[in-house]
């Protein structure tokens, strides 16, 4: 068996793998190595040939393929090893060995000083809804779609029907229209948009596809081949109305019905995971529960924009370098957790140190629960607000953020902190 | 007098635009809450614009089709006929991320580049 020794181990080499890596290097760590089961660097950015990407992080506006470009040019000019074709089979996270295979190098074991988890997320599919119906060729998840039509140029049909209006399926709309096929409709069981409303109006309205709120798929229809579906408007617990169904002719059906971050990997090594991310428990530093081993961009939440993910991973690298540098400190641990109005939080601890400054700054990433307008975002410790920030309105759809400073953090009298979001006329009582 | 409702795609905050004017010219513009919307609202009331970004031919790549992309946005209604000329054609090495493949498209100004990692 081959072995090898580093200082620092990326497992992916998408977005959060690239920005980890190279920053890792930046901050000192000498051995630095990405992991890849696919053949070349980019990640899922290598299909999303779409432009959006970039605006915050580099300041213009880059297609999927041209951010990915940026990073593996950084990365190139400095000492780290990419294996590619490389699975990751097993983690053993107490001894920080991480064992792969390929064919180029067979079975081989990474002894790593730190690991960085970055291995992003996968779609759900069909069977993750439970959508009645027969079962024949022709329905997709949106970015298998993708990957057919943008790689492989495999176009995978004329007719299509959307179900979700998540950025993947939009985008797809888009895609697929621009091929030549008729996008009939896109279909959404909740009151509003999942996306991004910029993919609206670029993807949809644009090419004016029709977007159904409020309804869903009923039955997949066909034999063979996909032949339609039925779709039925919803009431308020998001069951179909009798008397509503409608019948739609399509020969493919697109599902973009929410992303889970990918932790198999995570789950042989024992990492403790987040019940409502599916991603690991990590502190501001994104350590998971294991000492050393780090997780950053959608292993620990589904980010909407790659440009949070790269913000993110920067961080998990340059304390996976600090962790393999014995620069290292344990205190006081703050959890925050969700209140009102709030799904999730990421990071969900904060760790006092002694020899930090206490100027510096944690941004917490979170998601709504429900839609609303003129609001105020609150950090509580108790009953006390050590934070607030006014928003005009909020959507699940895109995440949102507090940031805290580490005087604010650390002067807590409690151990659990909450960040809530409630509306402006509550927030002044 | 046409009139039209614009949701501004610059932020996230989306604002509903409402603007009046003749068609080329812009008379009443309202509902925007910064500059950048104000501009987008009106270019987007006068030629609505955009960067077409899709696949073309490749030979010799590592894969079928090669991601490309206009470098400034082309008017909206061409998009299409934008999609005929690449769909058409056939790109050959070298494969160098932001190299024109296409010069001024259909005399919009844009140049068709690779987008590639």
């Amino acid at each position: 068996m081959n072995k090898y020794q580093y200082d620092v181990i990326v497992i992916g080499g998408g977005p959060a793998g690239l920005a980890a890596a190279l920053s890792a290097s930046e901050n000192g760590a000498e051995k630095v190595a990405i992991i890849e089961r696919d053949f070349r660097l980019g990640g899922i950015l290598q299909q999303c040939i779409h432009t959006g990407f970039g605006l915050k992080y580099f300041g213009e506006e880059l297609a999927g393929p041209q951010y990915a470009h940026k990073f593996i040019e950084q990365l190139n000019d400095r000492n780290i090893d990419v294996f590619l074709n490389t699975m990751v089979l097993k983690l053993d996270a107490d001894q920080h060995i991480v064992t792969g295979a390929s064919r180029e190098y067979g079975v081989c074991e990474f002894q790593a000083k730190a690991i960085v988890l970055a291995m992003g997320c996968r779609e759900r599919t069909r069977a993750s809804i439970s959508v009645p119906g027969s079962r024949p060729a022709g329905v997709y998840t949106a970015g298998t779609a993708q990957r057919l039509i943008n790689i492989q140029n495999y176009m995978v049909g004329r007719k299509v029907v959307i179900l979700g209006s998540g950025d993947i399926g939009m985008i797809m709309a888009r895609r697929m229209t621009l091929e030549g096929a008729k996008v009939e409709a896109v279909i959404e069981i909740m009151s509003y948009l999942a996306g991004l409303t910029r993919n609206k109006v670029q993807c949809l309205d644009d090419f004016n596809i029709p977007l159904y709120l409020d309804h869903t798929i009923v039955e997949i229809l066909g034999k063979n081949r996909v032949e339609g579906i039925r779709m039925a408007k919803v009431d308020e617990k998001k069951r179909p109305i009798p008397g509503t169904e409608k019948r739609v002719e399509c020969d493919t059906l697109l599902l973009s019905v929410g992303l889970i971050p990918e932790n198999e990997v995570s789950k042989g090594g024992n990492i403790e995971l987040n019940r409502i991310t599916g991603g690991p428990i990590v502190d501001h530093r994104m350590q998971t529960k294991k000492a050393g081993v780090f997780a950053c961009g959608n292993v620990v939440h589904v980010n909407d924009l790659v440009d949070n993910v790269s913000t993110e991973s920067k961080l998990a690298g340059k304390y996976a370098a600090d962790y393999a540098n014995g620069k290292w400190e344990n205190g006081r641990k703050v959890e925050v957790e969700p209140g009102e109005n709030v799904r999730y939080v990421a990071p969900q601890e904060f760790v006092c140190q002694k020899t930090a400054d206490e100027g510096s700054k944690v941004s917490f990433y979170f998601r709504v629960t429900q839609p609303k307008k003129k609001v105020e975002i609150q950090a509580l410790d108790g009953e006390r607000v050590i934070s607030r920030k006014k928003r005009p309105f909020v959507n699940p759809g895109e995440i949102e953020n507090l940031t805290l400073t580490y005087k604010e953090l650390e002067g807590c009298s409690s151990d659990h902190i909450s960040i809530i979001c409630k509306s402006v006329e509550e927030a002044s009582l | 007098m046409i009139e039209k409702d614009i949701i501004c795609v610059i932020c996230p905050s989306s604002c509903h635009i409402h603007v009046k004017g003749d068609g080329k010219n812009v008379t009443e513009i309202t509902g925007f809450t910064c500059n950048r919307g104000k501009e987008y609202a009106t270019t987007e009331y006068i030629a609505p614009k955009r960067t077409l970004t899709t696949t073309m031919r490749a030979k010799g790549y590592v894969s079928p089709v090669i991601p490309v992309r206009t470098d400034k946005p082309v008017p909206k209604e061409s998009l299409m006929k934008c999609m005929d000329i690449l769909n058409n054609m056939e790109v050959e090495a070298p494969f160098d991320s932001g190299r024109v493949v296409v010069e001024n498209i259909l005399d919009s100004g844009a140049n068709v580049i690779l987008a590639i990692i």
